[in-house]
Parts: C-alpha cells; structure tokens; sequence
C-alpha cells in the first residue's frame, strides 16, 4: 500500500451552528479514485467545501490532512498550493477579471509558494494553449472576464482546464455533471482521465451513476446524514442506481 | 482655529499687505471676490456650508503661508522626478506651487494659445476676466480668487482640433505648509477640440498643502474638451479642486478625475449646459486607504434642449477611510429632450470605511429622461474565496477584485494612451508599489527634462 495522500477523521462541520458533517472517515492513497454519492442533503457539497477552506462553514471536530500536512490549519490559497483543488459546482463569475490575468495570477501564486521564479509570459501562453486543449476550451474564452457569461458547460470545461494548468494532487470534483448535455459530459469527464496519474487522486461527488461510467472510480462511498454510511467498489453506484437510496435510508434510519 | 475662523484670517492678511499681487487682467475679478468675502464668511458662520463643517475645519487646521506677492517658485522640477515608463508625449506646462511655468510655449500647434495669466496680451483680457469671474458665495472659494497672483489661460482657437494633450503638471515644494491657489481658463472656441490632463503630484510629501485648483472652462458651439486629472499627492495634502463649466450648442465635455493618492480631496463639478444638442460625461474613482477622505460633488444644470449627459462615480473604500458623494442633476424648465443618468458605485472593503452618497434629481421639466442610481457594497466574498481556491492569495484576490470594479471607469476613457496608463496606475496603487515619483506612470520628468533640452 502506498502513502495516504489524503485521510479525513472524524470531521465535524456545520454551518450557522447547525452541525451537517456528523464525523467523516475518509482516507484516499494516490492513483484513486473515490466516488461519494448521496440524497440531497446529505452533506456531499459541505465536505468539499469544509475540506477546500470555504468560510462559510465551521469545523467543530477532527482532522483533515493532505500528504500529512494539517490541511484545516491552512488558509484556501495554501491548500491550494499543497495541491487540493475543488472543481466548483457553481462556478462563480467574476466580472472584470480575464481568465489570462487570473490565471497568471494563480500559477505565479503557487511558483512564488515553491520558491520559484514566476512563469515567462511566452513560457506561460504556451502551458495555457496546452492545457486548453485537455478540454477543448476556446482561446476566445482567455480574454473574456472568469466564467462571465459562459455556458454551463463552459463553465464546467474551464473548471478541469483550471485543474489541468494547476496540477493538483488531489480534486474534488463536486457536482462536475450537473447541468451538462451528455456531449459536454464526456469531454469534461474525458479530460479528468486525461489529467489522472499515479501520483494523483480524485474524488468525484455526484449524485448520479451517469458520470461513473466516464470517470470509473475504485471506490465509491455513500454519504447521508454527515456520514459515510456505507463504502464498496464500483457496483456499489450500480446498486444505488438501480434500487435509489431508499434501502440505504432504511438501514440507517432503522438502525436509531 | 475653525474654517471660519481661517477665513477671517486670511482675509486680514490680504487687507494687512494691500491685497495680492493678482495679474491685470483678473483685478477687477479679484477686487470683486475680496470686496464679496466678509459677508460670505459671516454667512458661513452661521451657516456652514454642506454637511462637512467639520472637514473644512480639518483642511483649513494647518496655519498655511500664502504667496501673496506672487513670488515664482523655480523648484527643480527635473532633479526630483524619475519615470520609468514611457512618457505620454504632450504639451508641457508646469505648476510650480503657485508659479506658472510653461516650457512648451515655442512648441505649441496652431490654434493653440497658452499664456500666464501676467504676461496675458491686452486683446484677451476681457475674455480671461469674463472666466475667471467668481460667481459663487464659498467663502473658501472666493478666498481663492482673492489670491489669485498667476494662472493658465488656455485658447483653443475656432476650428483647430489638437491631437497631442497639454499636460499641466501640479507640482508642490515647500518646506513650510502652504496654500496654493491655482487657476487654470480654458476656451475651446466654435468647433475646436482638446485633450488637458492634470497631474498633482508633492515633492515634499511631509508638508502641509491646501491645493486650491480652480478650472473654467467655456465650451463654445460644437467644440470638445476631454479633461483628465490623476491626483497623487501625500497624505499631508488637502486638496479644493472646482471645475466649473458652461456649455454651448453641440459641445461635448468629458471630464475623467481619479484619486489615487493624497490626504483630503474634494472635487466640485459645477456644469451648466446653456447650448442645445450638447454632450457631456463626468466620471471619477477614488481609492482611499487610512484615513483618506474623498468627496465628489456634482451640480448638473441642463438648460438646453436635447442634450445628453452621463456620471459614473466610483469609490473603493479601505481601513478607515470615508468617502462620499453628492450629485445634482438640475433640469430646468423648457430643457426638452433631457437624457441624463448619474451613477454612484462603492464598495467598503473593510468594516471601518464609510461612504456617503447623495444623488438627486430636480426637473422642472416635461420631457425628459432621467436616471440616478447609488449602490454601496462589500467585496464579493463568493469570488474572493473562488480565486483563493486557485491558489491566490487573499491581499492580491482583494486587489484584483478592486481593480476590476474601476475598470468601467478607466475604460471609459476614448484616449488611449491614458486610458492603459490609469489601469496600469490603479494597479500600482492597488499593490502599493506607487505613491512616490519613482513609479508614477505620469511621466513628468522625462517630458520636462525633455521640453528643456
């Protein structure tokens, strides 16, 4: 068994006083790839954002670290840095800032965090045209304002063009399906396997089994009440897709 | 000492010496203003002027000399400035404190007068005195009419359309806290068109300065005047800064003012549009840190029928800073066809900053189309935390957040090169890396030590 990349215990977090995540158990080891299902409500957006340093939510209890490194101890941008990256599931619109600039921005931002020299704008155009392609995302898009009146799957397709340029560790991909035509689903999901390694996990939430057939995970977890109430293999999701998560609510709710 | 108190002082002096030493041309202005003072000054005793009674106290607070004689300030200008960037390419006139300089007065292109106010040639007295004229009952404005001892006077002759802008660097060096009275007449005649931008900048930053800047300009038929201003001065400055306008038939006014750097600053725009068929567009920002004060006023009086006008205000409000705007848009009877919107965005970045706002409308007429709008925010914290979560860091998110939110305003700019010069300059104050000449995009010493050459 290789190292643990990232290993979640007993976290706790709520948001407004109102405790969501009831204790998660969670450890991923590089070249996996993790599928957290749930109903609505379950706590699936919670956990990535608690885990990728969203303010609005409080944690109240146990630890999260990402190569061994406190991760609840940093602020967003270095949990960045040390290689987190959440594919947001409402990506937001920043008017007024282009994707160039932002960019630019975030790469120089990580080089600056290793101790490297910034990027050569020749040097940094080039990566930018490279990593476009990974998705398939229009060079016209690199001069408008970040997200600014994309398309939801433009949207979608700029997020994994984002987690191209930045090399993450470890993605959370958080709702990456939703809103998306089955066209746009198999480039998104086309470009995550492109951009998967040995040396990089992904965690993929989703409601559906539908982008499991594009992205195949080696685990998949079933999240309901802040907890992870049941973890399998793949068929796992197959299982969910055939009988919903009825059975599962069963199991747990009678089990009080 | 209260403002009113200042007043009365100041007023004192003047009478002590035997008046100011003011140019021919304007004594019959300045005769005028200091014979109105002492009743404005009572009335402001009891009536203090706006709501920033208080702020006038703090402004008029340093015990300023005054230039009373008019004695020309040869600063070197060249020894203290250094720009890096490359320079704008205008015509050059300087400010020196009080002193008129103009270095570019053998290269001007036809159609293009600029004289001091002193050496002013008889012909154009007339015209020089009819804009200088103070109409107003500011005591603080009459004061500085009363110290009128220099001033630009600027002719655009009918017809010529300048291409290259006049560049009328405002310059301080003192060692003692001092009060400048600046004044700077614009007549664009029928047809005519220019480009001025003003620059403020201190050489002695430690030192209390009163910047009083008066601008007139008269637009006559179908002319266009863009006007620029870029204030980066020192926290120690309190800066007046009047632009009072009247417009005829077709004239188009543009009028772009950022505040970047400086202590106080107060801006009045006084725009009275008589002509019909005329355009005009205000717009400002203003990005206040510590305990900067910044302060747009706007009186807008449409008399005319068929004009268009358009304000795009914008502050970015830090630490403990206060902003504040108040616009007026007057239409008055018989002013048909109308089309004006006033704009007022904020933004408080941090808990202690404060901005006041003021829009307001006053029609007297039928026909019009007319729009105000005023919003004061915070940073968006969804955004702030996306760019964190690619990694960059929370000061620099903040920073480009503030200077996308400007943009609008810069963008608004037609004159290009200024245009990428302001978004390169609000950058640079927005990550601190301005403030001194070393790296101030207005490119002063490089268009002086090349005028002189």
């Amino acid at each position: 068994m290789s190292e643990e990349l990232l290993k979640v215990s007993n976290l706790r977090a709520g948001i407004d006083g109102k405790e969501i995540l009831r204790g998660i158990d969670l450890t991923i080891r590089p070249g996996e790839v993790h599928a957290i299902m749930g109903p609505n409500g379950s706590g699936k957006s919670t956990l990535s954002g608690v885990l990728a340093g969203d303010p609005r939510f409080t944690v109240t209890g146990g630890s999260a670290t990402l190569g061994g490194k406190d991760l609840l101890a940093l602020s967003p941008e270095d949990r960045s840095h040390e290689g987190l990256f959440l594919s947001f599931q409402y990506p937001v619109e920043i008017p007024g800032v282009t994707m160039v600039n932002f960019m630019r921005a975030a790469v120089n931002a990580k080089r600056k965090y290793l101790g490297q020299e910034p990027m050569s704008a020749a040097e940094f155009l080039k990566m930018m045209r490279q990593k476009r392609a990974v998705v398939d995302l229009d060079n016209k898009l690199a001069s408008r304002s970040v997200n600014e009146g994309f398309s939801g799957g433009e949207k979608k397709r700029n997020e994994i063009f984002q987690m191209a340029v930045l090399e993450p560790r470890l993605s959370i991909l958080d709702e990456t399906d939703s809103g998306l035509d089955i066209d746009a689903l198999r480039i998104v999901a086309g470009g995550v396997n492109k951009l998967k390694t040995d040396n990089n996990a992904t965690i993929v939430i989703t409601h559906y089994q539908r982008l499991l057939d594009y992205i195949k995970p080696d685990f998949v977890h079933i999240l309901y009440k802040g907890k992870i109430v049941y973890s399998g293999g793949p068929e796992l999701a197959l299982e969910l897709e055939e009988k919903g998560y009825d059975w599962i609510k069963q199991q747990v709710d009678g089990e009080k | 000492m209260t403002a009113a108190e200042s007043f009365g002082q100041y007023l004192e002096i003047v009478r002590a010496h035997g008046g100011s030493k003011c140019p021919k041309a304007v004594e019959g202005v300045v005769r005028e203003a200091t014979e109105r003072l002492p009743r404005a000054i009572e009335a402001y005793r009891h009536d203090p002027e706006d709501l920033d009674s208080c702020r006038a106290d703090r402004i008029y607070a340093p015990d300023y000399a005054v230039n009373l004689d008019g004695v020309t300030m040869n600063a070197d200008v060249a020894a203290s400035f250094h720009c890096g960037v490359p320079q704008l390419n205008s015509l050059l006139c300087v400010y020196v404190n009080d002193s008129v300089h103009i270095p570019c007065a053998g290269k001007l292109p036809a159609g293009l007068e600029i004289y001091p106010l002193r050496e002013l040639p008889e012909e154009y007295h007339a015209d020089a005195a009819a804009l200088a004229k103070n109409t107003s009952d500011s005591p603080a404005g009459l004061i500085d009419t009363m110290l009128m001892t220099d001033g630009f006077y600027i002719r655009v002759a009918a017809g010529a359309v300048i291409d290259k802008p006049l560049q009328i660097v405002n310059i301080f060096n003192s060692t003692m806290p001092l009060y400048t009275s600046r004044h700077i007449l614009v007549h664009a005649l029928e047809n005519s068109q220019v480009k001025i931008l003003l620059c403020d900048h201190s050489q002695t930053p430690q030192t209390a300065h009163l910047n009083a800047e008066t601008v007139r300009v008269v637009a006559d038929n179908g002319s266009k005047v863009e006007l620029y201003d870029i204030e980066e001065s020192s926290p120690a400055t309190s800066r007046r800064w009047l632009l009072e306008a009247t417009q005829h038939d077709s004239s188009n006014l543009t009028v772009c003012t950022a505040f970047l750097r400086g202590g106080i600053t107060r801006n009045e725009y006084r725009i009275n549009v008589v002509g019909d068929g005329a355009d005009t567009s205000l717009s400002g920002l203003a990005i206040c840190t510590g305990s900067q004060i910044a302060d747009n006023r706007v009186t807008l009086v449409h008399r005319g029928r068929h004009c268009r006008s358009r304000q795009l205000f914008k502050n970015a409000m830090f630490d403990e800073s206060t902003g504040a705007f108040g616009g007026k848009i007057i239409v008055e009877e018989g002013a048909e066809a109308t089309d004006a919107v006033q704009t007022n965005r904020n933004m408080l970045a941090s808990p202690s900053a404060r901005m006041l706002t003021a829009p307001q409308l006053e029609i007297y007429c039928d026909d019009v189309k007319c729009g105000h709008g005023a919003t004061t925010g915070q940073l968006d914290e969804r955004a702030l935390f996306y760019m964190q979560s690619r990694g960059i860091p929370r000061h620099e998110a903040t920073m480009m957040l503030t200077q996308a939110f400007m943009s609008d305003v810069v963008d608004n700019i037609s004159f290009e090169v200024l245009r990428q010069r302001l978004h390169v300059l609000v950058e640079k104050r927005l990550n601190g890396t301005s403030g001194s000449c070393d790296t101030c995009a207005a490119a002063c010493r490089t268009n002086i030590s090349k005028e002189e050459q």
